[in-house]
């Protein structure tokens, strides 16, 4: 028979191939007819949806509330913008951010990870304050402005290369791009050590005497967020032309959050369908007022309150059980 | 060669002035039950936490086969043979019951099978289920651990604690707040388990004590107050006078 979190990890990842498929028919629908605007922007929600997937790692598995993911979404749009203006590569661009957010991320990382809780979420808060004012206040990187004029990126995948002008191709390669980070953290997450981190959050105290060192685990997965922001960062640029320093500020990160709660913290689809959920309702109910951030608002404190699983929890237990039963057959 | 599992050597700390534990000497070797008793504040879960790395004494030794293991971190007992359990339900609630056992058998396994997927060598596969059977688990090995019953819930401490084959486990407590017919039944289980392994272990329940234990400890404000076979302590007047308050000139 299979555990039940194994059957829970199954049916998020089947909730995310029914996303996969409803993507490629968005895209088709959406090139046949020549919908700019709404490819953009669904783009831009898979964008974002990486970003709270790191959430949802130290959220959903860890137990940490980072307040300062905006650090490494912003640091991958800026180191990605900044090689994009040398170089017109987009594995370039990806490359040079997966080595900064390690090393970033291991900084960072062994900072906040001294402490715990509300500690946690202050000093990661703390960190992308300060980095975003010195982004803000740098002029090599376009100050206030942000960096603007990047490029248009061919993006070669082998056997076909994909502009990213293109509304409908690079939507597909954002939601390659996206799954892809998916699914490594799933993987790693339904392995050995993501059982230690599902422990650490449960009880921190019994964990060291069955012989773990919590440090390490935390790290390690404090470094895997801080890649997965910074790559789906990456791809802003490339979406945009331009890095505003904005990403960096702290509505970005809190954003993340929110996504988190409304989709179902620590299910990882969650992110993914609360921040599609999030950028349609923004853009639907930014047609009709300009405060469109008081309903977002009523929206959030109604999930917390009656939806502590989010979206997500409604259909997943369900979906869940449906993968033991066919198990256990 | 042959040096005690745990030899404690004037182990002593104090909170704030008062002394929680103070000069406290003793050996546990072998098998068998070594209960430690005393009356609330007499510094027995401080004894553990000092036994067990989670505070630093201020004076005296822990020696771990005659190796110093006083300034141990937790997370290294393991490796040198000490299980413990809790006072306090100490589980992984999230996690399912096998899950709770697999992590604390996860150990035995290599190091670098921690990035692939959950799998165990059949050794350790085995002994995850052997360990449910003992303990009578197998219904709920796949649901997850806070939704057992209490009793269960404490059962299953125990087995997690043992999981990875300890010499000398650690145990805090392990009937606290059962059901009559469930602490039967661990006392049976601690009876057998004391077969194989030394156990050190706190308890409360005078009558459980006498009938469980191999060697009593009496700790009394902080100090050891007697250390003897059940019938000697019950027998000893200091114990008696800590106990029902006699006076003593």
């Amino acid at each position: 028979m299979r555990d039940r979190l194994t059957a829970a990890m199954t049916a998020s990842h089947l909730m995310v191939a029914v996303l996969v498929v409803a993507g490629i028919i968005f895209a088709a629908i959406g090139a046949a007819t020549g919908t700019v605007f709404y490819l953009r922007l669904a783009t831009e929600a898979l964008i974002f949806a990486g970003l709270a997937l790191s959430v949802d790692i130290l959220l959903g598995y860890n137990g940490l509330l980072s307040l300062g993911q905006a650090l490494y979404f912003g640091l991958g749009a800026y180191v990605s913008g900044v090689v994009l203006k040398l170089v017109p590569s987009f594995w370039a661009a990806m490359g040079a951010t997966l080595v900064a957010a390690l090393v970033v991320g291991i900084v960072g990382g062994i900072i906040a990870n001294r402490v715990r809780g509300v500690y946690f979420a202050l000093i990661t808060f703390g960190m992308a304050q300060v980095i975003s004012k010195v982004v803000y206040n740098t002029r090599a990187l376009g100050a206030s402005d942000g960096l603007i004029g990047i490029p248009i990126v061919p993006v070669d995948l082998g056997f076909i290369t994909i502009q990213s002008n293109s509304a409908a191709g690079f939507f597909l390669v954002t939601l390659a791009v996206i799954v892809i980070l998916y699914a490594v953290t799933a993987y790693l997450l339904d392995t050995p050590f993501g059982r230690v981190l599902i422990a650490l959050k449960a009880n921190d105290r019994r964990v060291p005497f069955l012989g773990y060192a919590p440090l390490p685990h935390r790290l390690a997965a404090y470094v895997l967020a801080a890649v997965i922001a910074a790559l789906s960062g990456a791809l802003y640029p490339m979406l945009r032309g331009f890095v505003s320093p904005e990403l960096l500020f702290f509505a970005t990160s809190g954003n993340a959050v929110i996504t988190v709660v409304l989709g179902g913290i620590g299910t990882l689809v969650g992110a993914l369908y609360g921040s599609i959920l999030l950028t349609v309702l923004k853009s639907v109910i930014g047609t009709w007022t300009e405060h469109h951030l008081i309903v977002i608002g009523v929206l959030f404190m109604a999930a917390v309150i009656f939806l502590p699983k989010g979206i997500v929890g409604l259909v997943r237990p369900a979906l869940s059980r449906l993968v033991r039963g066919e198990a256990g057959k | 060669m042959n040096a005690p599992i745990l030899e404690l050597k004037g182990l002593g700390v104090s909170f704030g002035g008062i002394r929680a534990v103070d000069d406290v000497s003793f050996t546990v070797d072998g098998t068998g039950v070594t209960t430690v008793i005393g009356p609330n504040g007499a510094g027995k879960s401080t004894l553990f936490n000092l036994i067990s790395g989670t505070i630093r004494p201020r004076s005296g030794r822990v020696l771990v086969d005659g190796v110093e293991r006083t300034r141990i971190r937790p997370h290294r007992l393991r490796a040198i043979g000490i299980g413990r359990s809790f006072q306090i339900t100490n589980l992984f609630f999230e996690l399912t019951v096998r899950e709770n056992l697999r992590l604390a058998c996860q150990p035995l396994e290599t190091r670098s099978r921690s990035f692939l997927p959950v799998r165990l060598s059949k050794q350790t596969a085995e002994r995850v289920e052997q360990l449910l059977a003992r303990f009578s688990l197998e219904e709920n090995a796949a649901n997850l651990a806070g939704e057992l019953s209490h009793g269960e819930q404490r059962r299953l401490e125990i087995a997690v604690a043992l999981a990875c084959g300890p010499r000398l486990l650690l145990l805090d407590e392990p009937t606290q707040g059962m059901s009559h017919g469930d602490t039967e039944v661990a006392t049976e289980l601690i009876r057998s388990v004391a077969a194989d392994v030394a156990v050190l272990l706190i308890e409360h329940d005078i009558g459980l004590v006498m009938s469980i234990s191999d060697r009593v400890i009496v700790m009394h404000q902080g100090r050891k107050l007697a250390d003897g076979t059940p019938i000697q302590v019950r027998e000893d007047p200091k114990v008696q006078a800590a106990y029902f308050g006699h006076a003593k000139p």
